[in-house]
């Protein structure tokens, strides 16, 4: 099979529903994890299948109450009180309760949630992936317990996992900001003080879990010592900008060329969140404890700078009056890495730091720029209004994209 | 008659706050949400839609300044990539030249030559190090201007960490290109 022509093309709407030979290119061109390249190669495939339709709720308990008679191998249960979450940006989430026989002649009733790809996220990402991470973390921080996976959507609509609902706030009542997805939440004093030394023991025991001698299934160890974890990340941002954007732009591709040429080797192999920051952990609002880590569906095994950068990019935290910058909210931009590295024993890397400010942004632009649009373009989430709306992030990504590809701090 | 756009997306807007948003079940968080978006989009339209075509023609005069930037160093990575610019830009400038170009031309002109500039880009990563890093720092310098705009243009949307420092859309776009608007 021929190659397509990715460098002079300017058909973007071959994109709408991609020939054999463009995906087997681009597979042949960024070669990344095996189950990263499995759920591109599913998007890809299925994209020129119907827009998404949100289901009703009753249709969803049919599908549900399927599922869990295969999976609990029994009907002796029932299925009550669906209803619908806001705030998953990329996956679809209804709530429910499930009672069933405790054995002691009483009924259990256990508050859960599914979770559930649209016909296409604003990340094409493995469910089953997620609960293996899920299940990876229950001794190291605290997460939803995971329950059951439809990896492949044999049930459900679109692949799906069920996990434990877990009561909390995302930002405090009174606050009016972090409306869009918890980004720039400002969390007052009070709250700060009390949620800031857990969010940074939470990020070094995630980066410290010792992942050497564990099997996986959907996740890969990238070998200490080599480039491969850098390049695995560049190749999945860069085929996913290829996949989907409906437009060019230079700026990215000079950071392409930067990415490509400055691969830095591993020195630890640690757990990656993906998305460590406000929005994504749910707090108790009169203890200030953290009762969950969210939304690991960009987790990995790999560079711990990956979190690192993302977490203090500006779009992620808040100024102070004072003009003092807090990372996510939570901890003054001066302080953080001295105390990351108290709290976890790792080495914060100024160069591979670097390296990963630039990776991140060039990732927010292809989710905001390309992939966005090309959801919205075809109707593919239950989120496409938002989607477009979060496409405003775009001028500011590439401003500090341009910053730190000169040389200087974002 | 004259053009009613922006007096029937105040209707719109009017009629999904005033009819449509009490009458959405409250127990449907996303459809609330999806509806104050909405109303939000169709409320930035409105102070947008009149000036779409000031903004292809302002992108497009940028492009072309990016374009003319990269010839000579378009030319040394081959004959072949060099010729593609030049015929692109040469394209572009016709467009941008004439008084009655729609915006679709303009958009169209602008899509070819970004992807020309995409191509010479591509081209560099085998080009040494030196005509790649200047080829980048040229992209980096001409981009500015677009960056700028794009920020004044989204501001309302609320991402901007300094708001206060975006420059204004009307005065960026009262010049026909960026070095005028300056």
């Amino acid at each position: 099979m021929s190659d397509y022509d990715f460098t002079w093309s300017t058909d973007f709407d071959a994109r709408d529903n991609p020939s054999p030979e463009f995906i087997d290119t681009l597979r042949r061109e960024h070669p990344t994890e095996r189950e990263v390249d499995a759920m591109l190669t599913r998007k890809l495939n299925r994209r020129n299948s119907p827009p998404y339709h949100r289901p009703e709720l009753g249709d969803m308990a049919k599908l549900l109450d399927a599922f869990l008679t295969h999976e609990l191998g029994t009907s002796d249960f029932a299925v009550r009180d669906l209803h619908w979450f806001t705030g998953g940006v990329s996956k679809i989430q209804i709530g429910f309760v499930l009672d069933r026989p405790s054995g002691d002649g009483h009924t259990t009733s256990e508050h859960l949630v599914i979770r559930m790809d649209p016909s296409e996220g604003s990340n094409a990402t493995s469910r089953a992936r997620e609960f293996e991470l899920l299940n990876l973390m229950r001794d190291v921080v605290p997460v939803p317990k995971p329950y059951f996976l439809d990896a492949e959507g044999e049930w459900f609509p679109e692949p799906a996992l069920i996990y434990e609902f877990v009561d909390g706030v995302t930002k405090p009542r009174s606050t009016r900001t972090g409306r869009i997805s918890g980004l720039g939440t400002d969390f007052g004093p009070e709250h700060r003080a009390v949620l800031a030394p857990q969010y940074l023991e939470h990020l070094a025991r995630i980066h410290t879990t010792d992942v050497a001698d564990r099997q996986f299934a959907h996740l890969q160890v990238p070998r200490v010592g080599t480039t491969e974890s850098a390049e695995w990340m560049v190749h999945h941002a860069l085929r996913t900008w290829e996949e989907d954007r409906g437009e060019d732009s230079p700026l990215m591709e000079v950071a392409a060329n930067w990415l490509l040429s400055n691969l830095p080797e591993l020195d630890v192999a640690g757990v990656v969140h993906g998305d460590f920051r406000s929005g994504n952990f749910l707090f108790d609002e009169n203890t200030g404890k953290i009762q969950a880590w969210l939304d690991w569906e960009r987790g990995l095994i790999g560079d711990r700078h990956r979190d690192l950068a993302w977490i203090t990019l500006p779009t992620m935290g808040h100024y102070s009056p004072e003009g003092r910058y807090y990372v996510c909210g939570l901890i003054p931009l001066d302080e953080f890495f001295a105390r990351y590295t108290e709290a976890s024993g790792l080495e914060v890397d100024p160069d591979r730091l670097r390296f990963y400010q630039i990776l991140n942004c060039f990732t927010i632009i292809v989710s905001t720029m390309a992939s966005n649009f090309r959801i919205a373009r075809l109707g593919k989430s239950h989120q496409d209004i938002l989607l477009t709306r979060v496409e405003g992030l775009v001028p500011v990504a590439s401003r500090q994209l341009i910053t730190l590809l000169r040389g200087n701090n974002a | 008659m004259m053009d009613h756009s922006e007096n029937t997306l105040n209707a719109a807007i009017k009629s999904l706050r005033d009819t449509v948003a009490p009458a959405v079940d409250r127990s449907d968080p996303q459809a609330e949400e999806q509806l104050r978006l909405t109303i939000d989009f169709l409320s930035f339209l409105k102070t947008r839609i009149y000036d779409i075509h000031a903004r292809q023609r302002y992108e497009l005069a940028c492009q072309m300044q990016v374009a003319r930037a990269l010839l000579a160093d378009a030319a040394s990575l081959g004959p072949d990539v060099g010729d593609r610019l030049a015929a692109a830009l040469s394209e572009a400038e016709t467009t941008h030249a004439a008084a009655d170009s729609h915006t679709d031309d303009l958009r169209a002109a602008s899509q070819q030559l970004w992807a020309t500039v995409r191509g010479v880009v591509r081209s560099a990563r085998t080009a040494p190090e030196a005509v790649r890093d200047r080829i980048g720092e040229r992209v980096l310098s001409g981009i500015a201007p677009l960056v700028e705009l794009e920020s004044a243009w989204y501001v309302p949307f609320g991402f901007e960490p300094a708001p206060d420092s975006v420059p204004h859309l009307a005065d960026l776009l009262a010049g026909s290109s960026p070095l005028e608007s300056r």
